[in-house]
């Protein structure tokens, strides 16, 4: 495999790390919070987060 | 009931549920969902028109509801490592540093502190295309640099709003251009200049106009004094490391594409925060960085994403449609006239989205009256930034208010002090549009 | 009181959360991993994937079905492809009619149904689509995946910032880059449309293909529309074509453009300039595609109906005609085909040395008159060998 096409999937799964490091944060803003408008908030932020680390959007 | 007037009535129930979950104190983000509810339902119970109409089964709405939080899911995750790096920069001191720095060797040089400010201002949201990434990641340190120099409150937010605003639009990355260009299938070429003419004037403009008045005449040490301490261990070659880390990895596509790899902006910010752990001299709780990003951004980012959920029902409902109908069938004397407000309103409404919606019937009216869509779509794309103030969406106001902890009124001060730059840049856009010819032929574009 | 209050909204969100999460996620899989049987017609050669002409698609979701029909007489090559664009299905179901009818009696005729298949596994965000198209047939409904312009990003994630055209250089929106008709002639060590562009070029060379046709819808609203787009290789046969079927077959006619040589990664410009092919692109109108449609739904793109885009047209908005009628798909599928073996009658006679033949293909008055639906085959009726998946 090329060597440009081995780094690009690096990036890839960079990215998806990174995602799930932003859902672990969104987590835990989640279960931090008092607000319960801001509860709703944070489980529809995570939403696409979700989807996409399972792979299915 | 026709499909008129039944999209026109999705569209009133939008509007009414809106105002009364705003009555009952819902955030904004709330609101919009509910808006995107209540169209959901007016959508199942009203009658659609005389053309026979596909079953919309239960699955398929929770489908379409869900499917609308992806719109601007890679949008999101650019503000939030965006704001990631440079609150990790600040929280190891290295905003301080600099602002110490800049303060310390340009004060006295008021002029050139502007511009260096408005440079500064401007790469960012010129190289992302995201004025919300400018605001997060450079607008609190100016905005710093700008009270240091006298500039009131109300002005400071106004200036950095506006020159994030002008940032977005600023070449080589617009991305209200790129979106609509795609989507009429026009290439990206030709824009550069007219969209650097109009962004810069007005970045100009509001740099010397919200800055009128104030004088750089205390001593340089007392003005170091109020600023809060840079702490010890950085230096300049530690401070600009993770910018240039930052700048290479996106200029580095620019250079050398065929042989450079894709690595996304939200990964080459996390380069460049990955470089602030190695330079900064002092360790942070990365998780809990990530944290407070996340809590400081939620209203942005829940914001996109229930515009985005509300985009997908507007179109599946035929309200989308007929906004865009109702825009390009008015007469082209009276969208000369009235572009300038529709855009920023509408940009407030959907943010990005507005560039297909409104964009591409535009570019296809203007091309066949035979204007010049090159030109009218750069001024288009400078006038929708402008309207990133405007609820209910107000993604990049609210950024600027936020990171320049803003105490005052979000309309009687800020937005106030905000309207004159925004009425020269919508009005310097609405010239270019309407000499759309001329200045094509001068550009030769 | 309080904490419990808050705890007990978190246990509702959470629950609506995994409801939506779990139903929403279901359907996206069941879209992305459906496969569309195909029934070859009985004189197929052969079908090859993709990655025989090139590895660097090898494994991936766009290593697509490549179906032969060699007659074995000496004579020209011709390669259709539709779904580069997931979201405008008469291409796909113009090639799909085709795999399963052809007969070749001199020359090659190469087909791809899904040429850019990762788009076909994602519907659009923002556009509100429908997961499937279905059309009904003698022997049952038969099902298509209604897809994006742009590929998956489950396939190619993230974007470049801004994407820069290989080779030209030409700046482009960055989501295009994930656009198969923007990355022509590809790029072997791209992301996976430029790779799989790249791996359809070596094809054309591989097979010594003459001309090839690239099957497109468009909204009535764009400029390019109930068109044949060509490079200066094919403009005396798309001129005598265009001609031909407004001037004989067609109610609505159809034009002829020469292929724009600014405007790159477009495959009627790079397969000409890249290969010994002549590139030709036709495009039909589709109201599914205006921005100001209607009630989106599998009724409007089957239909073509939309009262919103007739009120367009009554602006002098749209650049093709529009009535209470629509566009339905029967027709948008019929010109697909008829503008096809157009392409390749008057090309045997411009060029006698890349002479097809061929025949059991459907005229255009056949489909109008018929509709579609008997030129698609059961695929529980036939024995397993002849069926493929898309």
């Amino acid at each position: 495999m090329d060597i440009l096409v081995i780094i690009n999937t690096i990036f890839t799964v960079l990215t998806y790390a990174t995602a799930l490091f932003f859902l672990i944060a969104i987590i835990r803003a989640f279960c931090r919070t008092k607000n319960p408008q801001t509860a709703l908030v944070y489980c529809v932020i995570m939403v696409p987060f979700v989807l996409r680390l399972l792979r299915l959007k | 009931m026709t499909m008129f007037q039944h999209s026109l009535a999705v569209i009133a129930v939008i509007v009414v549920v809106f105002a009364l979950a705003k009555k009952f104190k819902a955030c904004t983000e709330i609101t919009l969902l509910l808006a995107a509810l209540g169209a959901l339902v007016a959508h199942l119970i009203l009658p659609m028109g005389v053309d026979e109409r596909s079953a919309l089964p239960f699955t398929e709405i929770i489908r379409h509801l869900v499917e609308g939080t992806f719109n601007y899911f890679d949008v999101c995750m650019t503000f939030l490592t965006a704001t990631f790096f440079m609150t990790l920069y600040k929280e190891t001191g290295g905003v301080n540093y600099l602002v110490h720095q800049i303060v310390g060797r340009f004060y006295k040089r008021r002029i050139l502190c502007l511009l260096l400010l408005l440079v500064v201002m401007m790469v960012p949201g010129a190289v992302t295309g995201s004025g919300a990434t400018t605001v997060l990641t450079v607008g609190g340190l100016v905005g710093t640099v700008l009270a240091a120099m006298g500039v009131k409150e109300d002005r400071r937010v106004a200036l950095v709003f506006i020159l994030a605003a002008m940032s977005a639009a600023c070449p080589p990355i617009n991305l209200w251009t790129m979106m609509a260009a795609a989507g009429a299938n026009m290439p990206y070429v030709g824009f550069t200049a007219p969209l650097a003419i109009l962004s810069l004037g007005g970045a100009l403009f509001a740099t010397f106009y919200l800055t009128r008045g104030t004088k750089s005449d205390s001593p340089v040490e007392d003005v170091l004094a109020t600023l809060p301490q840079p702490l010890q261990g950085w230096n300049a070659v530690r401070a600009f490391i993770p910018f240039i880390v930052m700048l290479v990895l996106i200029l580095g596509a620019r250079v050398i594409p065929a042989y450079w790899p894709v690595i996304g902006l939200p990964m080459i910010f996390m380069l460049s925060a990955g470089s602030v752990l190695l330079c900064a001299p002092h360790k942070v709780n990365v998780l809990e960085v990530a944290v407070t990003t996340v809590v400081n951004l939620k209203e942005l980012v829940g914001i996109m994403v229930a515009v985005g959920v509300l985009n997908q029902i507007l179109t599946l409902t035929g309200a989308r449609g007929l906004i865009s109908l109702g825009v390009v069938i008015l007469p082209i004397a009276l969208l000369f006239a009235a572009l300038w407000i529709i855009l920023p309103v509408a940009e407030g409404v959907l943010q990005y989205a507005v560039a297909p919606l409104l964009g591409v019937p535009l570019i296809m009216l203007f091309n066949m009256k035979g204007y010049n869509a090159v030109i009218a779509l750069a001024a288009w794309s400078v006038m929708w930034p402008v309207g990133d103030c405007l609820p209910p969406t107000a993604v990049v106001g609210r950024a600027a208010v936020m990171q320049l902890d803003y105490k005052g009124s979000y309309y009687k001060g800020f937005l106030k002090a905000a309207l004159v730059p925004m009425l020269f840049i919508l009005a310097l856009c609405t010239a270019a549009m309407i000499f759309n010819k001329p200045l094509g032929n001068l550009l030769g574009v | 009181m309080k904490k419990l209050n808050i705890n007990t909204v978190k246990a509702i969100c959470v629950i609506i959360f995994a409801f939506c999460v779990g139903v929403a996620g279901y359907l996206f899989w069941e879209h992305r991993n459906y496969k569309e049987p195909v029934v070859v017609s009985e004189y197929i050669t052969e079908v090859k994937k993709l990655s025989d002409y090139s590895d660097v698609v090898k494994g991936t979701t766009n290593d697509c079905n490549v179906y032969i029909f060699d007659s074995g007489v000496e004579g020209g090559c011709m390669l259709i492809w539709g779904g580069t664009h997931a979201e405008e299905p008469a291409g796909v179901m113009a090639a799909n009619l085709l795999v399963e009818n052809l007969k070749v009696n001199q020359g090659k005729v190469i087909l791809i149904d899904r040429q850019n298949n990762s788009s076909s596994t994602n519907s659009r965000v923002g556009e509100a689509y429908p997961r499937f198209f279905t059309y009904e047939t003698d022997w049952g409904t038969k099902v298509w995946r209604f897809g994006d312009r742009h590929a998956n990003p489950l396939d190619s994630w993230p974007d470049p910032e801004v994407y820069i055209h290989y080779p030209s250089g030409q700046t482009l929106a960055n989501v295009d880059i994930r656009n198969t008709n923007r990355n022509w002639p590809g790029k072997a060590n791209g992301l996976l449309t430029e790779r799989t562009n790249y791996a359809i070029t070596e094809l054309i060379k591989a097979e010594g293909v003459d001309m090839t046709l690239d099957l497109h819808e468009a909204e009535l609203e764009y400029t390019v529309e109930n068109t044949i787009v060509v490079h200066e290789k094919g403009q005396a046969v798309a001129a005598m074509v265009s001609m031909m079927l407004t001037s004989e077959t067609f109610d609505v006619p159809i034009g002829m453009e020469f292929s724009p040589t600014a405007l790159h990664g477009l495959s009627h410009r790079e397969v000409g300039d890249y290969t010994d092919a002549a590139s030709y692109l036709v495009e039909v109108a589709e109201p599914m595609l205006d921005r100001i449609r209607g009630i989106t739904d599998e009724e409007l793109l089957m239909s073509g109906k939309d009262v919103f885009v007739i009120k367009a047209g009554e602006h002098k908005l749209l650049y093709a005609p529009i009535d209470e009628n629509g566009w339905p798909i029967d027709k948008r599928v019929a010109r697909h085909i008829a503008t096809a073996t157009t392409i390749m009658e008057v090309n045997n006679t411009v060029n006698p040395d890349q002479t097809i033949l061929i025949e059991n293909i459907p005229t255009y008055e056949e489909m109008m008159e018929n509709g579609l639906g008997g030129y698609y085959h059961d695929p529980s009726a036939v024995s397993a060998d002849r069926v493929y998946y898309d």
